[in-house]
């Protein structure tokens, strides 16, 4: 019989295997192998390198929210896409005409209370109504349609605890709430360490919950949470549209995901980026133990 | 040119495919919905040319290949419904592979691969929705990694024949010119100031040398 058996070492600076395969020959049909490979420890490198991106045409981006809280005014921020290689700095479109009516036949409008800023305080979202917006600016229109959930899931209570997350130890807020029994309700969380919002999207559904508390935690590697420290989470009730948009800004719009970049899936008509969300907000703050 | 010495191939082809799939944009795969509600589909085509040259015997053996080739899709719902690069859409091509028999005992190697980066989608703008940086994307696999490439050196040492024992021991080294392969590229606000964006290129291996002793009874 014919045997052949190889032995490799290979070592480099970032990694280190060994392998030992023993073969028997093909003519007796049987291949017997055994590897052994020992990843010592396998790190990226990473630099931050030049890239050249095309520059497009300005669109219209509208972010439009409503809540049920008294203290927040309904609001509507509109902007344009900048270029890449711009300033991240918020620059308001002004002069638009912004309206926003209810299902049951009231409608408010909207002034301008900061270049691109409009307001109303007046305007109070209640559960279970449909809301319209409508914009007009440059002779371009748009509208969006949201309906608050009509049940207000409350925030219960939230929690910081260790959690491992990539090979490291980080102090990981967990909302606990009690999802209602019936499939469909969606939630976003919006997390405030030391006042200073997380720039993370914490959305989730109930399409593995349904009825059940499970407190899932709201990773977050950027801000790394020390003892001391305070937390304010708002839980916020959303319908399935804007869950969709929340959904797809995490999944392909944020500049990191693993999945095909796209625009993700808006709830505005008339070619603008951006949402027009109807929600309830519960908020719960904690200090990290 | 010794026909028995040199091979020489070309060949072109030009297919054409139905039933392509893609990812909808916003796709949700975790979703209890049909997998292929997240799905659309269209046609296809891909066509090249494909080059070999090869020398199989002498003191020096080895071959140089080439391919230029086309791959893309046309899926009503991606692209504004335009043609776009597949993903594996692959410009260029190229393999240099040479061995030489230095002597009984030595034999070196060294082998050269290139080819052009994967078409992506990167960014042509950006905005801020929700306090945080997103990207506004106009074209599906508009873009293009970096080029691949890397030299791969060898050098193999016949060590003494006792009986039916041969034996070699095999030096090589992955990677020569460390040149780093881009991985991934991602897009975020830069750590020290927020209002800045930046790319950040991960790459994995550079350099992997090895050593290996063969045997054969």
């Amino acid at each position: 019989m014919n045997k052949n058996i190889s032995t490799a070492i290979n070592t480099s600076t970032n990694a280190f295997s060994a392998a030992i395969k023993i073969f028997t020959s093909k003519r007796s049909g049987i291949i017997a192998a055994a590897s052994c490979l020992a990843l010592g420890w396998l790190t990226g490198c990473e630099k931050v390198i030049d890239l050249k991106l095309n520059n497009a045409e300005a669109q219209y981006v509208i972010e439009g929210n409503v809540s049920n809280r008294a203290f927040e005014p309904a609001e509507v921020k509109i902007s344009k896409t900048k270029n890449f290689n711009d300033d991240n700095n918020f620059i308001g479109v002004s002069g638009a005409n912004v309206g926003i009516k209810v299902n049951n036949g009231t409608s408010y409008n909207l002034t301008e209370s900061a270049t691109g800023v409009y307001r109303n305080a007046a305007l109070k979202g209640v559960p279970g109504n449909t809301y319209t917006l409508n914009v007009s600016v440059d002779g371009k229109d748009f509208s969006g349609t949201s309906t608050m959930p009509s049940q207000i899931v409350p925030l219960d209570t939230i929690f910081v605890a260790d959690e491992v997350f990539a090979g490291s130890t980080l102090k990981t807020v967990r909302p606990s709430f009690l999802d209602p029994v019936g499939l469909g309700n969606s939630y976003r969380f919006i997390q405030y360490n030391n006042n200073v919002q997380v720039k993370k999207v914490f959305v989730q559904n109930d399409e593995l919950s349904d009825g059940l508390n499970l407190p899932f935690p709201l990773f977050d590697d950027d801000t790394k949470l020390k003892s001391g420290d305070s937390v304010r989470l708002n839980m916020l009730c959303l319908d399935r549209f804007m869950y969709k948009y929340w959904f797809s800004v995490e999944e392909s719009a944020t500049g990191q995901g693993e999945s095909t970049p796209t625009n993700p899936v808006t709830n505005i008509v008339g070619g603008a980026l951006g949402y027009f969300s109807a929600h309830s907000v519960t908020s719960k703050a904690v200090i990290v133990p | 040119m010794a026909a028995s010495k040199y091979e020489l191939t070309v060949e072109g082809y030009y297919k054409t495919m139905t039933n392509q799939i893609d990812y909808r944009d916003g796709v949700d795969a975790f979703s209890n919905e049909a997998v292929e509600t997240q799905l659309l589909y269209g046609k296809g085509r891909a066509y090249g040319l494909e080059g070999l040259i090869r020398k199989k015997t002498g003191k020096l053996t080895g071959w140089v290949s080439y391919t230029i080739s086309k791959t893309e899709r046309n899926i009503n719902g991606i692209n504004n419904n335009k043609w776009y690069n597949a993903r594996q859409d692959r410009t260029h091509d190229i393999a240099i592979v040479g061995m030489y028999e230095l002597n009984k005992k030595w034999t070196v190697s060294a082998n050269w691969i290139y080819y052009t980066g994967d078409a992506v989608t990167f960014p042509n703008g950006k905005y801020t929705v929700g306090g945080q940086t997103l990207y506004y994307y106009t074209n599906r696999n508009g873009y293009r990694m970096p080029a691949y490439h890397r030299l791969d050196l060898g050098a193999t040492k016949q060590l003494k024949t006792k009986g039916k024992w041969t034996s070699e021991l095999a030096f090589s080294l992955y990677n020569a010119y460390g040149r780093q392969n881009p991985f991934t590229i991602n897009f975020r606000d830069n750590k020290v100031d927020p209002a800045k964006t930046e790319v950040l290129q991960t790459s994995l291996f550079r350099w992997i040398p090895s050593i290996s002793y063969n045997f054969k009874f």
